[in-house]
């Protein structure tokens, strides 16, 4: 239907990045489709030094694809030279310099093999330029700037990245499966992730390590015996955030999956898919488990007081653990 | 391409129910194209004695939509009582007698005008039924039943009802759109949902009002100043969530929306919605803002020590 490419003709500007066949790209694209088919009716190929249609057309390949294929039109020139500014867009990462809200975001771009750059705040005036120049929607952080857009909030992100990199289910069914499995794992994340900033962490450790144990590592366990994956037989963000759980929760309870066997062996599959290999490498953009120099650049950064009556109502908050209350914890106001 | 129904032979179950057309529904089930094909082939539609053809067509219809349009197909008895037993399959939500996290899923089901039954825990005992039973993945409520399935995790039901009722933007870049908004209202009223377990709701209470008017009311009224809904020109799963968190604020800081007039008059129109107009009278299924009750009630379920 749409004429076939030379090979030689496609050209992925950078070799890790994804890129789409011509005729995937035609049925991506309607405007292309239309514009192909006035440009077949009159048997001439489109130039490209209408710049008007030239933009449109490149914005939707962006938005579409990491990489543009050349296709058999006339004027290559213009096409080049756009493509060569455009793609010089790429993923940036605005947070601190730990794992907070941010690492599940990182993991998943890992997995998707997309490379992105990062920002990382160090100190409040840093933090402070952010906000005056108005990039953080609710002033706060995790930013993630891709595709001409900048998003916030921690789900949001992750949800638009797992559709992009189709990772978030064939349908609805599955999709609300793995919405659920994926809360319930970022709330267990999320308790792990205060620790640093609580005064008191032995009876929150070992309040973790019993609910790791009774409610959401048997759910799992559950899910993965028989099944490769979590859902739909395919990866997906779940199992993302599974890996990247099963990883913390080892760091502060060694022995933590002996009973969990399915999860150990899905663990170890996972850790075998050759980026995730790469990422828990020394050198790689996987940040250290938080310490308290961490906590500490994270209260100066959002200039946090913390007090006694505070602490107290926060972190016996942060003990119900049930989905009927939030998580509150000191953090939460500015961290999203 | 498919034959025309008499409109007669619709007969939507629940006049407050969707319902569609025959084209439509054919159009939602490939199984049913097929097996149409099939029988045309043959000149002959499909009898529903088949249990196993008739359960699966059942299953994924019930999935749809809420309402089986009955077509011109032969044996309309075991459709019609099958129709029956799994109509009364409605949805069903179990929390508290209370707002918590659940009164933004029933804002969420009122909108989309699906009627809900719930089941309301009172005591530890109905709760540890629930656990026992093993309805609830990681022991937590809100629990929706919906579709067959037993939904928690409050982000995850609302995204999934969103979906189903058309109310999650048109594509991706709407949809980032509308979660982005979202979370942001559900971080505010969070807040307020906590309050009651709080000994010193004071501070916290000036706290949150200077973050309303800071950080999360200028966004939408710059969001609303100029386009009817927050995205994409249609109702959807944040319009819902700004009604309901400003009408939260309001009950805590009479005038907050003083300086927000676009908010205000979104929050107007919004009203004006007849699902929402009712939902806001008295005798609705909307729980009063919490008091002292609640929270002990609360506090008794889960045996929180505070």
């Amino acid at each position: 239907m749409f004429p076939r490419l030379h090979p030689q003709v496609v050209q992925p500007l950078d070799f890790n990045r994804r890129y789409i066949t011509a005729e995937l790209l035609f049925a991506l694209l309607p405007s292309l489709q239309s514009l192909l088919h006035e440009c077949r009716k009159v048997r001439r190929y489109p130039s490209f030094t209408s710049s008007s249609i030239t933009s449109i057309f490149i914005q939707q390949l962006i938005f579409h694809c990491d990489c543009i294929v050349v296709c058999r039109f006339t004027d290559l020139s213009v096409l080049e030279k756009k493509k060569l500014t455009i793609m010089g867009e790429r993923v940036v990462l605005h947070y601190f310099n730990g794992r907070g809200k941010m690492e599940s975001i990182r993991w998943l771009l890992t997995v998707a093999e997309v490379e992105f750059d990062e920002k990382l705040l160090d100190t409040r005036e840093e933090y402070l330029k952010l906000v005056n120049d108005g990039k953080l929607m609710f002033q706060q952080v995790p930013l993630v700037e891709i595709d001409g857009m900048r998003l916030v909030q921690t789900k949001a992100i992750l949800n638009y990245l797992a559709e992009k990199f189709n990772m978030h289910g064939k349908d609805l069914k599955d999709r609300v499966m793995i919405n659920m499995y994926s809360e319930g794992l970022m709330d267990l994340m999320e308790m792990i992730m205060v620790l640093p900033f609580n005064p008191d962490p032995t009876a929150k450790l070992e309040e973790i390590e019993k609910k790791a144990k009774e409610r959401y590592l048997p759910v799992y366990e559950k899910a993965l015996t028989g099944p490769v994956y979590l859902v739909g037989g395919k990866l997906s963000l779940a199992d993302v955030l599974l890996v990247e759980c099963t990883l913390m929760l080892e760091e502060k309870f060694a022995g933590i999956l002996k009973e969990f066997s399915a999860v150990k062996s899905f663990q170890g599959r996972m850790i075998q898919i050759s980026a995730i290999n790469r990422f828990l490498q020394p050198g790689s953009k996987r940040k250290p488990p938080p310490d308290e120099n961490y906590a500490k650049a994270v209260m100066e950064v959002f200039q946090i007081q913390i007090t006694i009556s505070v602490k107290s109502v926060t972190f016996l908050l942060c003990s119900l653990s049930c989905s009927m209350f939030g998580i509150s914890y000191i953090c939460r106001p500015m961290c999203r």
